[in-house]
């Protein structure tokens, strides 16, 4: 299931652009800012916060949900646990 | 102190949560696998379609073969209404375990017979008991 079976146009074409954007920096940011959250707007850095939530609030606020990207600076590979153990590499790409 | 529990059938706790954007906002139950082995909480495109989230970026995510993929992520709030487990009186209020406003992952998969893959982000906060065949879940 990729972004595009889920999500209109706009909201995908806006997280394309800040995910693009983040890789750009992404090694700035772990240099400079590590453990720190960065919000993304229109594929550009806008602030970077200390706290998750204040970055998702202050998103949300400004740009509206849907139209801002947090990225936290660091962030290790999540595990799912054993019950992510068939899934389709193909599949996961957004 | 809110408290509930129920017995575990075919090894696995399923549990029901109620699942919404945020704190005062409507919310839809969905049935939820309890995986300690999982260290985030994560939905799938059902919970997604059904609460209305948007997504706000990807996070990298590995799968027990230690493949990393780049997911879906989203904010999303999640209790445990306890009404669900135990009898309670119609003009009662409604309880729930509360949970947290959570950063989640999409699951690329609708899993078969639940929605939502409890991390330990979220059974981290509860006090769980897991004995002869029940569990006892309370804040």
């Amino acid at each position: 299931m990729q972004a595009a079976d889920l999500h209109p146009p706009d909201i995908v074409a806006e997280l394309e652009k800040n995910k693009a954007a983040y890789d750009a920096v992404k090694d700035e940011m772990e240099a400079q800012h590590w453990g720190r959250v960065v919000l993304l707007h229109d594929g550009a850095v806008e602030a970077i916060y200390n706290d998750m939530g204040d970055a998702y609030d202050i998103g949300c606020e400004k740009f509206g949900l849907g139209h801002f990207s947090i990225y936290r600076v660091g962030q290790r590979p999540v595990e799912i646990g054993i019950h992510g153990m068939f899934l389709d590499p193909d599949r996961l790409n957004t | 102190m809110p408290s509930f529990s129920q017995n575990i059938t075919d090894n696995r706790i399923i549990i029901v949560v109620a699942v919404s954007e945020g704190a005062g906002r409507p919310v839809t139950n969905f049935r939820a696998l309890l995986d300690t082995g999982a260290t985030l909480t994560a939905v799938s495109p059902a919970v997604v379609n059904a609460v209305g989230l948007l997504p706000t970026g990807t996070m990298p995510l590995t799968v027990a073969s230690g493949t990393t993929f780049e997911a879906l992520q989203y904010s999303a709030r999640i209790d445990i209404p306890i009404e669900y487990a135990v009898a309670h009186k119609p003009d009662e209020p409604q309880q729930f375990l509360v949970g947290n406003q959570l950063v989640v992952a999409g699951l690329p998969y609708q899993p078969d017979g639940y929605d939502v893959i409890l991390g330990m982000d979220l059974i981290g906060t509860f006090h769980m008991t897991i004995y002869r065949n029940r569990i006892i879940l309370s804040n």
